[in-house]
């Protein structure tokens, strides 16, 4: 584990101002304004876009679609968009008790400040998670409050304007809902929930981003954000087949929408087009294959991910109702999910209160080890690494540690299963069974303090590219760490947004470390039935230790 | 050697004059919030730059100018991601030369002026650098985009933008074809 | 203006009563404010927390800060991340006589050398800490003053607050901690330019206000003594309703009881009532058992359906069929052709 000796870092260190940000705000913070310049916000979602998720959803829950220029003071909003948005926060505040406490009990201690990567990354101070909250809050003053009414700003109250709407916009796309400031607030103030207010009043008046809103509107049309048909989707995974054949000598066809599969598996779907998910995907093939696992792939359901909870409340309910949908279409017994983090915050915590109960399925049970997952029994779906556990715990993989030998390894906990779901163990018990080497990053950036890739909830877009390297830097420095002791050269994760921006991320700052999902190196370490002798490559055709000559084999 | 000397001697002064003058080209709105922060792992940046801001002024006083030292190197990383103009990025390593000779003194300078003009050149070469660096980050930063759109990361924007593995598929077909037309 | 505001009011408060005592307005001050300030508290304090309780809570979303329930032989963290009630208890208990999470930072210090960085943060535990218990056990300690006889407990907490024996009457630790609570937690706030930055002026007063009741009280005590006698008589009767002022007080008692008054008053409209809202904060108080049992959500609308498959295949039909994808309902006669013709084609 990590310690770094006091001298190391000199005594000086803490006497300096801040390399990040520098200048003491010589303004408060009611008085500084939000600026829109080209690189430090999203692109605003296409209006016709907007449109077809309108007709969607239940009325008002989406503004009617407007051209607008996110860096023009005309937002051209509709004209009682302050009504609507203050009539909206009322109606939150009626439908959810966190929001009330949220906006209530905060005591300003400053103990989540410098917990939040976007803060220490960028080093604006609106980016500690109590400002973020207070942007609110100081509305919910001036509207819902005896104190705020009567002292304005003596207690902290504003009115709703342009400008507080604006800082609302940057402000609610500057956070990732990753909730690690929740974990060290001692009323437990969860900004993810306030963020998620904060962009569900926005799109009230359609002030939305795009890289949420069509992710979205594909996934409702297509079944996946990348808005991949069906014959795409199944040719990509044949494409992967094609690959395992050629790597291991296997040759695996996957079920498609198959009624009476045992399993329904649903994944990101980024795992079937996007690198480096195509090589955890292999991995999930290469897995079932072996186990002989009586599973099915569905294009309609081929998205786990859930662009909606970054949306509003009802296009998650919409996205996640396909699941069950598809389950219960199936016939299948249980779901099997792949690895992705926010997909899970919503499997976990929401997926059964929104559209359950599945009674159609039944309490999901190993078919391999017998073991019934008790966790699961009401949302009758399993993560993969804990399935995964559980068949290396019973002794039914056979595994070749040594083909992941080229591969030194930390593990990254993704947020959401870290803090939204308590997956710490799973993936660790995993990697001791199919690595050598692995190595913890230091204590305070892993488990439920890890830090965020800097790039979720919809983050992950190339017009934000240096935000989101400052947002990431408290976690690539953390892999720095490790990189420069341990010689680490690859990050595992289970998340597929992470797979994808820590990728660039790590080729930012440092480029020796590659991203890959856990059960890419399963499916590596595999033995599979009728495999080729010699095994050369690993799944993304790399180079294994033994054969360049190191005779490891 | 006297000037050098007195860098040496003084490096830890210089250092703190220098990261003081790096601060004040950052933006009003940004806040002195790290002061307390010494874990590299909660405020990273500061650390790589207090680190790589006594290094450089150790190395510029023994003379050995032909790289930077890795915590200024990562600094500059972070300068590319910042909102700043090339100039404004990589300017403050100049700085280095007023404050160097405040600190050494007037006098000893007029007194040692050849030498003087070595450890200009030296600084200069140190500038040159960085900004290399800097251009660098942003190529990187570039290619990095790239990277996302091939891998398939960053299709959705644009919806049904053919996937990473159909791509390799068919960039994999056209260098098969163009080897066979090259034959 | 953020901290002198609030500074300013605290001082005025202190003269309306001062000045108010002494122009014979005795019993305004020592039984309707009071009266009134300790109504306004309960029933404020019981409205908010019946106006939180008004609203569902739609979703478990504890935060988990351990390893869930899992697998059996997986060593579930039952206190940081509880799937049971007792758990959560647990877990609760210690958020709320330990202030579980301000503590979290400490553990930092073990590997990153320098202490300082996460010291400030253990700081602000130890500074919540002191502050709190403190606080407590002064009011604890005032029930003497309140109840006749008084409880058990009062004597024994007496006895073990003022077992410095440091002057006479004797020194008690509490006043010492809450005065020096109040001023670390004051300087938090000014000397740390993050926490001044997002301080308001409602952050500042209740520092003032809490420090303008203890240090009254301390001058009441130790320097401008009070008869504790009759206020004793009037304390007790403010208790059992029948309140009668008995001789000229101290004004500086008129002023300890009116910023009293001031602060019950205030109570329920400010962030005071993190002390309520600690218990009902969500991502502390439920079990993470959410998909073993389900959650009901009230206002759940089952109206909202996902896009069909019906309508997806409707969409996608052919290509499906095309890639032989099964399908429900089949492509029409008619067209069965064209798709054939097309690969042919090609």
């Amino acid at each position: 584990m990590a310690d770094i000796k006091a001298d190391e870092l000199g005594t000086r260190v803490a006497r300096d101002p801040s390399m990040m940000t520098g200048g003491v705000p010589t303004k408060e913070w009611m008085d500084t304004e939000a600026v829109f310049k080209p690189g430090n916000y999203c692109y605003q979602g296409k209006p016709e876009v907007v449109d077809y998720l309108r007709k969607e959803l239940p009325p008002g829950v989406f503004g009617p679609a407007h051209e607008w220029d996110i860096e023009s003071d005309d937002w051209n909003l509709p004209d009682n968009w302050k009504e609507i948005i203050v009539n909206g926060l009322k109606e939150r505040l009626d439908k959810f008790r966190s929001l009330k406490i949220f906006m209530d009990c905060c005591v300003r201690c400053g103990a989540c400040a410098d917990k939040c990567h976007f803060f220490l990354g960028t080093g604006d101070p609106k980016n500690m998670p109590v400002m973020r909250a207070e942007l609110m809050r100081s509305v919910y003053r001036h509207e819902f409050t005896k104190a705020g009414k009567i002292l304005g700003r003596m207690a902290g109250a504003r009115p709703m304007t342009f400008k507080v709407l604006k800082e609302w916009f940057m402000y609610y796309y500057q956070c990732t809902e990753c909730r690690r400031c929740s974990v060290f607030c001692p009323y437990g103030i969860d900004t993810a929930e306030i963020t998620m207010m904060g962009r569900e009043l926005l799109h009230l008046v359609a002030v939305n981003i795009n890289w949420v809103l069509e992710p979205v509107y594909n996934s409702s049309r297509t079944g996946n954000h990348m808005g991949l048909q069906p014959h795409t989707l199944k040719e990509n995974v044949e494409y992967l087949c094609e690959d395992i054949e050629e790597i291991t000598g296997v040759k695996i066809t996957p079920s498609w929408n198959r009624k009476g599969a045992e399993i329904l598996f649903i994944t990101p779907s980024a795992d079937f087009f996007a690198e480096p998910g195509i090589y955890t995907c292999m991995g999930y093939l290469l897995l079932f294959e072996h186990l002989g696992l009586d599973y099915t792939f569905s294009t309609y359901a081929s998205e786990g991910g859930n662009f909606g909870s970054f949306t509003n409340n009802e296009m998650m309910k919409k996205l996640n109702g396909k699941m069950y949908a598809e389950a219960e279409r199936l016939g299948v017994k249980w779901i099997l999910g792949g690895e992705c983090g926010h997909m899970w915050r919503v499997v976990h915590q929401y997926m059964s209160t929104m559209t359950g109960p599945a009674d159609f399925l039944e309490a999901p049970k190993s078919p391999i080890t017998g073991t019934v997952f008790e966790n699961a029994a009401a949302t009758k779906m399993v993560h993969i690494s804990e399935f995964t556990a559980d068949l290396i715990h019973h002794g039914k993989l056979k595994l070749d540690k040594s083909r992941n030998d080229h591969r030194i390894v930390t593990f990254h906990d993704s947020c959401n299963p870290a803090r939204a779901m308590g997956l710490l163990e799973e993936p660790r018990y995993i990697l001791d069974h199919i690595v050598n080497k692995h190595y913890e990053m230091p204590e305070n950036t892993i488990r439920e303090k890890t830090f965020c890739c800097g790039s979720g909830t919809g983050l992950n877009t190339g017009e934000i590219m240096e935000l989101r390297m400052r947002a990431g830097l408290p976690r690539a420095n953390a892999v720095q760490y490790v990189h420069d002791k341990y010689d680490v050269n690859t990050m595992a994760c289970v998340c597929a947004i992470d797979r994808a921006t820590l990728s660039a991320l790590m080729g930012y700052w440092v480029p020796d470390v590659e991203v890959c999902g856990i059960s890419e190196m399963v499916g590596n370490a595999l033995i599979m039935d009728g495999e080729k002798e010699v095994r050369e490559t690993g799944l993304r055709f790399e180079a294994l230790a033994g054969s360049e000559g190191d005779a490891d084999v | 050697m006297i000037l050098r000397e007195a860098l040496a001697e003084n490096r830890v002064i210089i250092a703190e004059k220098w990261l003081d003058s790096i601060l004040t080209s950052y933006h009003e709105d940004g806040a002195r919030f790290f002061k307390k922060q010494k874990d590299r792992f909660a405020n990273p940046l500061g650390y790589n730059a207090r680190m790589g801001a006594e290094r450089t002024v150790e190395r510029l006083a023994a003379g050995e100018v032909s790289d930077l030292p890795p915590e200024l190197v990562q600094f500059i990383k972070l300068r590319a991601v910042q909102t700043f103009k090339p100039s404004e990025a990589i300017g403050f390593m100049y700085e280095l030369k007023q404050i160097s000779a405040k600190v050494c003194g007037m006098d000893l300078m007029a007194a040692n002026f050849s030498e003087w003009q070595a450890i200009e050149a030296d600084i200069d070469k140190l500038a040159l650098q960085a900004f290399d660096l800097f251009m660098a980050d942003r190529e990187l930063i570039y290619k990095i985009k790239l990277e996302e759109f091939k891998s398939g990361n960053a299709g959705t924007a644009n919806g049904g933008c053919p996937s990473g593995a159909v791509l390799r598929k068919h960039n994999a077909e056209k260098i098969e074809l163009k080897v066979i037309r090259d034959c | 203006m953020k901290i002198l505001y609030p500074f300013v009011a605290v001082i005025g408060l202190m003269l309306i009563a001062y000045f108010g005592a002494q122009a014979g307005l005795e019993s305004l001050f020592g039984i309707v404010i009071p009266y009134l300030a300790i109504t306004i508290f309960i029933v404020g304090f019981i409205r908010k927390v019946v106006y939180w309780a008004k609203s569902p809570v739609p979703f478990r979303i504890p935060t988990t800060c351990g390893q869930a329930n899992s697998l059996p032989w997986i060593k579930q963290n039952k206190i940081e991340c509880p799937s049971t009630t007792s758990g959560v208890l647990k877990r609760m208990f210690l958020e709320v006589v330990l202030f579980r999470s301000l503590f979290r930072n400490t553990q930092a210090d073990i590997y990153d050398g320098p202490k300082l960085r996460y010291g400030s943060s253990k700081y602000l535990w130890l500074f919540a800490l002191m502050f709190h218990y403190s606080f407590l056990v002064i009011i604890m300690r005032h029930m003497r003053l309140f109840t006749d006889p008084m409880p058990f407990f009062v004597p024994i907490l007496d006895f073990f607050d003022g077992f410095l024996q440091i002057g006479t009457p004797p020194l008690y630790i509490s006043d010492l901690i809450i005065l020096l609570g109040l001023l670390l937690l004051f300087s938090r706030r000014i000397f740390l330019p993050k926490i001044k930055y997002m301080s308001l002026p409602a952050d500042y007063f209740p520092l003032f206000l809490i420090f303008a009741i203890a240090s009254t009280g301390c001058t009441m005590r130790f320097w401008d003594r009070v008869d504790v006698v009759n206020i004793k008589h009037l304390a007790v009767g403010l208790a059992s309703f029948h309140p009668v002022i008995i001789g000229k007080l101290n004004p500086l008692f008129y002023v300890h009881i009116f910023l009293v008054s001031t602060l019950l008053a205030y109570f329920p409209f400010s962030k005071l009532m993190h002390m309520g809202g600690i218990f009902m904060s969500p991502t502390r108080n439920l079990a993470n058992n959410s998909r073993m049992v389900r959650h009901i959500n009230p206002w759940n609308d089952p109206a909202l359906k996902p896009h069909s498959y019906a309508d997806y295949e409707d969409e996608f039909r052919e290509v499906m069929v095309e890639a032989n994808l099964p399908v429900d309902k089949g492509l029409p006669v008619k067209e069965e052709e064209a798709p054939a013709e097309d690969t042919a084609a090609e």
